[in-house]
């Protein structure tokens, strides 16, 4: 069977309908069967007339990485799209508006900066949407008749999918869109001559199972109610907003609560209450928040509150980039705040896996009564895949903390030094388990202790938890060696562990020996694993999405040995593309 | 006093613009009055330093041509207070947002009203989190929708000039931008008073605040003041208390100013050391 594996980007001002016709072209390849990816990218502030670029790969197999070069680029502005054409592949697609509304030289026309090789195709966008709906507003629609046309697809189904999307807007609204869809579906097949050879034609994928199209923050916000959430209290931030705003929704229905505070400080001190309290909380923030946050989440390790924040990265330091990806708080989150201070530090590899970090993380703080930090950063919160409906939480998963025992209560110690560190903790309320706790250094009764012996007894303790932790974490996705040793291992985290997976794999078809690794947990490491590895590879690559190599420096204080780096700060996520040209340097 | 005609060119870096506001978006009047006011004063563009917060209203001390840095949420007063303590002779002019200056930053607001240092606090007070996509903030009040309140909101709001009075502010005044002449003349009253002065301006956020609380278009949010607002001590008050009063609360010239004040701790502590 013939694959396909595309990269479309529409490319448009706000306001043009830029992201929706994206939304509509992704919806629809999801019903056909295809993997997608999908990305949108607006202007970070100048409001109202910014660019907007719509980026969606479709596949026929396992999508890893969005893909860093475009196919087809669909235009409906000519001014931004000129800068966007920088992303087309040699030899790719061009579909532009070929009589705009106002018509302009060579030089202000998307077509004139076209690299020689491009296929274009110009097609009268605003002529044809004027013509099915007496106004302009359909150029989007008109755009994606032509797509469906040139490439073959059903475009039956495309008007179904236009249909349910605007589904609950007034009959005039769809007959406006579907309409300005068949006229540029029509004038393509009549006026358009193909000379590409992209075709869905004979591409039959299997029926696939009910699929969720969904973006990470939304995921977390799934994952958090299915895992018991019942308190959150946050203060908004880009990009973690969206998981406050969905919450501020569904928890009420849950009969859980939402708190808006009036800074991240408060809200992670509330979070650490709610914990105390004994349900499950959470907090969502990106890189300031999380900042502000650390004199708290010192609180929440050596009291053993549980906690749980979510780092949605953006680029950094201070304010810095909000609307951009980056994954440089790998130190704050693995390595900051003060004093000796075990954490647990998850850090989901793709969309799908941030189910599994939230529901994991909530689960991990209430048993080891700890802090829990999930690193997301701006991709993966906002990109979207179509995943398989994740399967809810077992029992096991849902309640784990370990309340002390009738015996235990009898002279109740806290903070007892346990086998495996976890102290049983009794919620207040509980006849017999009234106990003190501080943020100072305490005995086995929370009695506060500056002792030598007791402070060296319980910070022991306290780490001692975590290689309990290790256990519970999902193993490493570690590829397989084709021999005894390979030539190059990359190892990975966060949302660049799909883009060097992805590379690996195009390296070994290029004949390049290459292995991947890959954890979701940060922190407590899986060192042996990462040992083991590394003694199986003869060079190491590192490639992630900040300037200086804050995991590549963690990594080789493990392996002890130096390796290659591959560091970006452009904004955009990891490209697998970047990873195997570095490869084939190395 | 300038009796020369305003140039806003005059007062802004063009390079910074175009400026990143939404069409209708009431801050760009803050603006307005505020560079009115400095040039009716006279000031010299190298006396001013503004510093000031993030979000949409923070953004002024990128556009005007003064000393200025762009801080972080909510602290612009802690750093301005640094800055005026190490160069007493300069004006520091502190423009926040709602958010900015009463939930992240309310622990600075109060305490620098307290201290009763030498900064102008403008508060440009849209009911909103602007920068972040509408969510309440604690100036919203009960009864409103917010992304964060889909439900409505619960929480009270602050009254921004009992506030400031309580906490210790020494000129305290209230305007809109619908009424940008008279912000310009307290403005200009606020910027030469000795001590901590707090202006709030009303102004709007047709984007998200109008959207969702069904206010109408930047115009109608703007008749929006005229009809809702009236001068301090108002007949029409009588008639309907619920009006928004504006004009000067405060203008007290006896509390010591905290730099003065300061100046003396240092004078007496010299004579110890001779
Ligand atoms: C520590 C921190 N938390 C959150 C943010 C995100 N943030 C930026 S501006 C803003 C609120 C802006 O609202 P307001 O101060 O009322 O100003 P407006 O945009 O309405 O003018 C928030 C929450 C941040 N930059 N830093
Ligand atoms: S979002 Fe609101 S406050 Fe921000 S620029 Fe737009 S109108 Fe102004
Ligand atoms: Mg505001």
């Amino acid at each position: 069977m013939k694959d396909i594996d595309l990269v479309i980007e529409i490319c448009g001002s706000a306001g043009e309908g830029t992201i929706s016709a994206g939304e509509i072209l992704s919806r629809f390849m999801s019903g056909q069967g295809f993997e997608i990816m999908s990305f949108d990218s607006y202007p970070a502030e100048i409001r109202g007339f910014g660019k907007c670029v719509a980026h969606t790969r479709l596949s026929s197999n396992c999508i890893y990485s969005p893909g860093k070069l475009v196919d087809v680029l669909i235009s409906l502005n000519d001014g931004h799209s000129i800068s966007q054409l920088s992303t087309l592949k040699k030899g790719g697609i061009l579909v532009y508006d070929s009589a705009p509304l106002k018509p302009h030289g060579e030089d202000k026309s998307v077509l004139g900066w076209a690299e020689p090789g491009t296929v274009t195709y110009g097609v009268p966008l605003t002529m044809l949407a004027n013509r099915a709906a007496g106004n302009s507003r359909g150029r989007n629609m008109v755009a994606l008749g032509a797509v469906v046309a040139l490439f073959h697809m059903d475009g039956q189904s495309f008007t179904q999918s236009i249909q349910a999307r605007y589904a609950k807007k007034k009959q005039v609204i769809i007959d406006a869109n579907v309409n300005s869809f068949l006229e540029g579906f029509n004038w393509t097949k009549k006026h358009i001559e193909k000379t590409d050879s992209i075709s869905f034609d004979g591409v039959i994928m299997p029926a696939g199972r009910e699929k969720l199209i969904i973006n990470g923050n939304q995921l977390v916000v799934r994952a958090a109610l299915d895992a018991n959430l019942k308190f959150y209290a946050g203060y908004p931030i880009t990009p973690a907003t969206k998981i406050m705003e969905i919450l501020s929704k569904e928890l009420p229905k849950n009969g859980g609560t939402l708190l808006q505070t009036e800074d991240e400080i408060a809200a992670i001190g509330a979070v650490i209450g709610a914990g105390f309290g004994g349900v499950r909380a959470m907090t969502a923030t990106s890189g300031p928040g999380f900042a502000l946050m650390t004199e708290f989440t010192g609180l929440s390790v050596m009291a053993e509150v549980p906690a749980v924040i979510i780092n949605s990265q953006r680029g950094g330091p201070s304010t810095g980039i909000p609307t951009k990806t980056e994954q440089s708080d790998f130190n704050a989150a693995v390595l900051g705040g003060t004093g000796d201070c075990p954490r647990i530090v998850l850090a989901p590899i793709d969309t799908f896996s941030c189910y599994q970090a939230t529901v994991l993380g909530l689960y991990l703080a209430e048993k080891y009564q700890t802090l829990v930090v999930i690193l997301l950063d701006f991709f993966l919160s906002n990109s979207i895949r179509n995943i398989d409906i994740p399967v809810k939480p077992s029992q096991v998963f849902l309640d784990s903390n370990i309340a002390p025992t009738k015996a235990e209560l009898e002279n109740y110690q806290r903070y007892k030094v346990t086998p495996n560190g976890i102290s049983p903790r009794a919620i207040p309320g509980t006849p017999g388990g009234i106990f003190f706790s501080t943020g100072l250094e305490h005995d086995e009764f929370g009695k506060p202790d500056y002792s030598d012996k007791g402070h060296l007894k319980m910070t022991q303790k306290r780490f001692d938890k975590h290689s309990f932790v290790l256990e519970e974490a999902p193993a490493p996705q570690i590829s397989d060696f084709t021999g005894d040793m390979a030539d190059i291992g990359v190892i990975s985290w966060g949302s660049s562990a799909g883009a060097a997976q992805e590379a690996v794999m195009l390296a070994r078809k290029d004949g390049i020996d290459a292995v991947s690794f890959s954890s979701m947990i940060l922190s407590p490491f899986p060192e042996k694993a990462l040992v083991a590895f590394a003694d199986k590879c003869k060079k190491i690559l590192v490639p992630e999405l900040n300037y200086s190599g804050q995991f590549a420096n963690f990594a080789v204080h493990i392996i002890k040995r130096p390796v290659e780096r591959l560091n970006y700060i452009t904004g955009r996520p990891m490209a697998s593309e970047d990873i195997l040209e570095k490869m084939r340097q190395m | 006093m300038n009796d020369t005609p305003f140039n806003f060119k005059d007062y802004v870096r063009s390079r910074f613009f175009p400026h990143m506001w939404c069409p209708g978006c009431g801050h760009g009047i803050v603006l307005g009055s505020l560079l009115r006011g400095i040039h009716e004063l006279g000031l010299n563009k190298n006396e001013i330093v503004m510093t000031s917060g993030i979000g949409c209203s923070s953004r002024i001390s990128g556009y005007v041509d003064f000393h200025s840095l762009h801080t972080i949420h909510g602290r612009a007063l802690s750093f301005a207070t640094g800055v005026k303590l190490s160069r007493p002779h300069l004006k520091a002019i502190v423009p926040m947002g709602d958010g900015d200056a009463l939930a992240i930053g309310g622990n600075h607001f109060i305490h620098a009203a307290r201290r009763n240092i030498d900064i102008t606090a403008i508060v440009m007070n849209n009911k909103i989190y602007g920068m972040t996509g509408g969510q309440f903030s604690p100036l919203s009040g009960p009864g409103k929708k917010a992304t964060t309140a889909p439900y409505s909101t619960i929480d009270n709001e602050f009254d921004i000039v009992e506030l400031a009075k309580s906490a210790g502010a020494t000129f305290v005044a209230r305007s809109t931008v619908f009424h940008a002449v008279e912000a310009k003349d307290l403005l200009k009253k606020a910027i030469m008073h000795k001590g901590f002065s707090v202006v709030e301006i009303l102004s709007q956020c047709p984007t998200y605040y109008g959207r969702k609380n069904k206010e109408g278009d930047a115009v109608q949010m703007m008749e929006g003041f005229k009809n809702n607002t009236v001068k301090i001590g108002s007949k029409k008050l009588e008639k309907n208390p619920n009006l928004i009063q504006r004009g000067i609360f405060v203008e007290d010239t006896d509390k010591p100013e905290y730099c003065e004040a300061y100046d003396h701790i240092i004078e007496t502590a010299m004579k110890g050391n001779s």
